[in-house]
């Protein structure tokens, strides 16, 4: 055999291995279910981990946890039992569906947590094909939600027409929808005029009206068809929103109600001095120091009025503007406004605490209850975890988080 | 709103007889194999960090570790509603609501108890 030859055969080598390689790199169980074989454990079996468990929010709310998990895609290969990447999936449900604000509870692997804060982002991707028979296309990254096609019916009517639906990476598919609709939008006519979003991947903040209605906001989706060829739906554009990263505290907050301003509090190695409280305007201005009296940040919290709550209800939970507005983050410390709604599963909050401590619904409240004659109440988190989505977990790297459901 | 989370492994997870256990999220559960000939996972089973222990999950069929654990969704006036596991119990061969058939089972142990202990 020449030089050339061999030079020729050690290339073909090269590209057959990084082929079969990145083939391997590539498996996953994403988007799909498990075996119709699959063995099911009931809660009764094993109630500690499994059955329902009820939690209360900071305003003694209870919402409902449960937990779980599925395996899918396990094999025998070679005398070993093989799970894929993705193929063992935890799943937890809490109170971070309701709100934000309220220290919802959580359980994260087991262990209670309080929800703080989340970065959501909406995952955006134009020009591609969904094609039947092949693994459903993601939005964002891998593991965000994804399109998949369903059906594909040739020659009815003489109209080639497909359906497709979303899929999340945990195989959950949801939203069936179909090209016969004319132009083939999922949502309101006004996303028409809305015309499409700029950019690609996960863009964060998610323009908030990119519905043209301020209730899709968020927990929504649209897509624009092409066409339907051969080969598959042509997609023009799709969307769907995910999240990038969420906050969560393992301990309870600090709880600080009746702060008049000028006072001083100390949380930690950390001292917090609130410098200033506007009742009228629902703003107060904190400072935060080290134990020498150094200052780290300053920030005024607010705007927390009746307004916000009345007129930008479903802003307070939805807006990534308006969110941050009411905490001072700072490394792992959180000083938050001690915001006293209940958001009973919906857009905004629907019922208001007043100064005796009961709900009351929101046309009849007259007072924000955070502020009182002069003073704030305020909360003190001080040991804040970040925790990144799709990346390896910080508490236990091999394996990583996703969201369940939008 | 965004409603749950998903914890997954980032990479394969090997089992044989060696190897025969492997740790789920931050040590919430595990999962054993008790007996594997190379071929058929003839037992398997589930451990929690309660000290709970499932059935037997494998038979002399059984070649995957395929399982569908507990019920989750958002739990609202005392049921599970969005329910992502929708899917994968429609999914099942036999049933797509094997809640039922474990309460079945259940009822039939229950009775079968009752007439043992009348024969006595």
């Amino acid at each position: 055999m020449g030089k050339r030859a061999l030079w020729f055969v050690s290339l073909l080598e090269v590209f057959f291995l990084t082929f079969t390689f990145s083939a391997y790199a590539e498996e996953n169980a994403h988007y799909k279910l498990p075996s119709p074989n699959a063995s099911y454990v009931e809660p009764a079996e094993m109630p500690q981990l499994l059955a329902p468990k009820l939690l209360p929010n900071r305003h003694g709310i209870k919402r409902g946890i449960t937990e779980g998990f599925m395996i899918r895609q396990s094999y025998v290969e070679d005398g070993k039992i093989k799970i894929p990447t993705g193929g063992l999936i935890y799943f937890t449900f809490g109170g971070e569906g309701f709100s934000n604000l309220n220290g919802e509870p959580i359980s994260i692997a087991g262990k209670k947590a309080i929800w703080l804060e989340k970065q959501e982002a909406l995952a955006i991707k134009k020009n591609f094909i969904v094609a039947q028979n092949k693994p459903p296309v993601p939005l964002g990254e891998e593991g965000t939600i994804a399109l998949s096609n369903t059906l594909f019916m040739e020659g009815f009517l003489k109209v080639q027409s497909a359906r497709f639906q979303y899929v999340f990476a945990n195989g959950y598919g949801t939203w069936d929808l179909s090209t016969v609709i004319p132009s083939g939008y999922a949502r309101s006519k006004s996303a028409i005029s809305y015309g499409y979003l700029q950019g690609e991947g996960l863009i964060t903040p998610p323009p908030l009206q990119f519905f043209g209605d301020p209730f899709d906001a968020s927990a929504t989706f649209y897509v624009v068809v092409d066409g339907v060829t051969p080969d598959g739906i042509k997609i023009k554009e799709a969307g769907a929103l995910d999240m990038l990263w969420f906050k969560i505290s393992y301990d309870k907050p600090i709880i600080a109600d009746d702060v008049t301003a000028g006072q001083t509090m100390s949380a930690g190695k950390y001292r917090i001095k609130v410098s200033s409280i506007d009742s009228d305007h629902g703003t107060a201005e904190i400072t935060l120091m080290d134990s020498r009296g150094n200052v780290l940040a300053m920030k005024t919290l607010g705007p927390l009025t009746l307004k916000t709550f009345k007129d930008d209800s479903h802003l307070l939970e939805h807006s990534m503007i308006i969110r941050p507005t009411l905490s001072l983050d700072y490394k792992n410390i959180r000083i938050q406004l001690n915001t006293k709604y209940d958001a009973p599963f919906g857009p905004g909050p629907l019922r208001l605490m007043n100064n005796d401590g009961e709900f009351v619904p929101l046309p009849q409240v007259n007072e924000v209850s955070t502020f009182h004659g002069g003073k704030v109440d305020l909360l003190i988190y001080k040991d804040v975890k970040k925790m990144e989505l799709r990346r390896p977990w910080s508490e236990d790297p091999k394996f990583k988080l996703l969201t369940a459901y939008i | 709103m965004m409603t749950g989370l998903a914890i997954e492994n980032t990479e394969t997870i090997i089992l044989d007889s060696k190897n025969s256990t492997c740790d789920g999220p931050r040590g919430l559960f595990k999962i054993v194999v008790d007996d594997f000939d190379g071929e058929v996972i003839r037992s398997w089973h589930i451990e929690d960090m309660y000290g709970e222990k499932s059935r037997n999950l494998g038979d002399a069929q059984c070649k995957s570790l395929d399982t569908i654990v507990g019920e989750v969704g958002l739990y609202f006036g005392g049921h599970v509603m969005t329910n992502v596991y929708g899917q994968a119990l429609k999914n099942l061969k036999g049933t797509n609501n094997p809640k039922d058939v474990y309460r079945l089972i259940q009822e039939n142990k229950r009775l079968k108890a009752i007439i043992e202990a009348d024969k006595e």
